[in-house]
């Protein structure tokens, strides 16, 4: 079975933004931290858990949409989120480390 | 030096490598280069869970109770607070990018030789992987040079 273009991509871009929504959260809000811990007794085991199963969930709901051929601008998107994700998690920890 | 931070570096290495090869293989596709393409793609989704596995490892059991504390209190924290806080949560990323690439390569098979759009596409994606990895072992170069740097100035 070929699997669904359209749901890979969105399945990635979900999840790029729910562990940069996590990290922050998880930074930010001891509960949050404390849940991710209680889940699987490391935060970061809980956040790379949680990702797991969001990406097999989305991709799980979103397999039978109609794909799309334009696939570049998908692979932007995910370029972009990456780059963008990735500077706002550098950059919350660079200003928490000089604000300590 | 531990065996598992030698671990996930090479295999983590080895997974950039992997993406390298799927990079190469897309520049002038044909039916037996997108075959190798996918080959090296699902590989670097191993080598990639296999980093991800015995680096998380370490982190979780060694690195924050013998390495976090030494660095923190050594010449550069920052290799710790920024560096590697960025590290462990940016490294997430790649095992997804990694199954994305793998998965448009299989659905698309040979239409990538004739379809320039799709073929861009995972060419991005791909080198994006392999900037991300090297990134990871760029991160892991400054991490390690604030341990010895705190050593080093406990020593002398």
């Amino acid at each position: 079975m070929k699997p669904n273009s359209k749901a890979l991509i969105t399945s990635t871009i979900g999840v790029i933004w729910l562990i940069v929504g996590m990290t922050l959260l998880g930074e930010v809000s001891e509960p949050f931290k404390s849940f991710l811990v209680q889940l699987a007794s490391h935060h970061w085991v809980g956040k790379g858990g949680i990702a797991v199963v969001a990406f097999v969930a989305l991709y799980l709901a979103l397999k039978k949409s109609k794909e799309s051929e334009d696939i570049l601008r998908g692979a932007l998107i995910v370029v972009g989120s990456v780059i963008l994700g990735g500077l706002i998690i550098f950059l919350f920890f660079l200003q928490h480390f000089f604000r300590v | 030096m531990h065996t598992l931070i030698g671990l996930h570096a090479v295999l983590g290495e080895v997974g950039a490598l992997a993406f390298l090869w799927v990079f190469v293989e897309l520049l002038n596709p044909n039916e037996s280069r997108l075959r190798r393409a996918r080959i090296a793609a699902l590989l670097g989704i191993l080598f990639l869970a296999g980093a991800w596995f015995f680096g998380g490892f370490y982190y979780v059991t060694e690195y924050g109770a013998a390495v976090k504390p030494i660095i923190k209190s050594g010449p550069i924290p920052w290799a710790h607070s920024i560096i590697t806080e960025t590290k462990e949560h940016v490294f997430l990323f790649l095992p997804f990018l990694a199954i994305l690439t793998w998965g448009l390569l299989k659905r698309y098979q040979n239409e990538f030789i004739q379809k320039r759009n799709f073929r861009m596409a995972v060419l991005l994606i791909s080198g994006l992987v392999v900037l991300l990895a090297f990134a990871m072992a760029g991160m892991g170069f400054l991490i390690s040079s604030g341990f010895r740097a705190a050593l080093e100035s406990k020593i002398i």
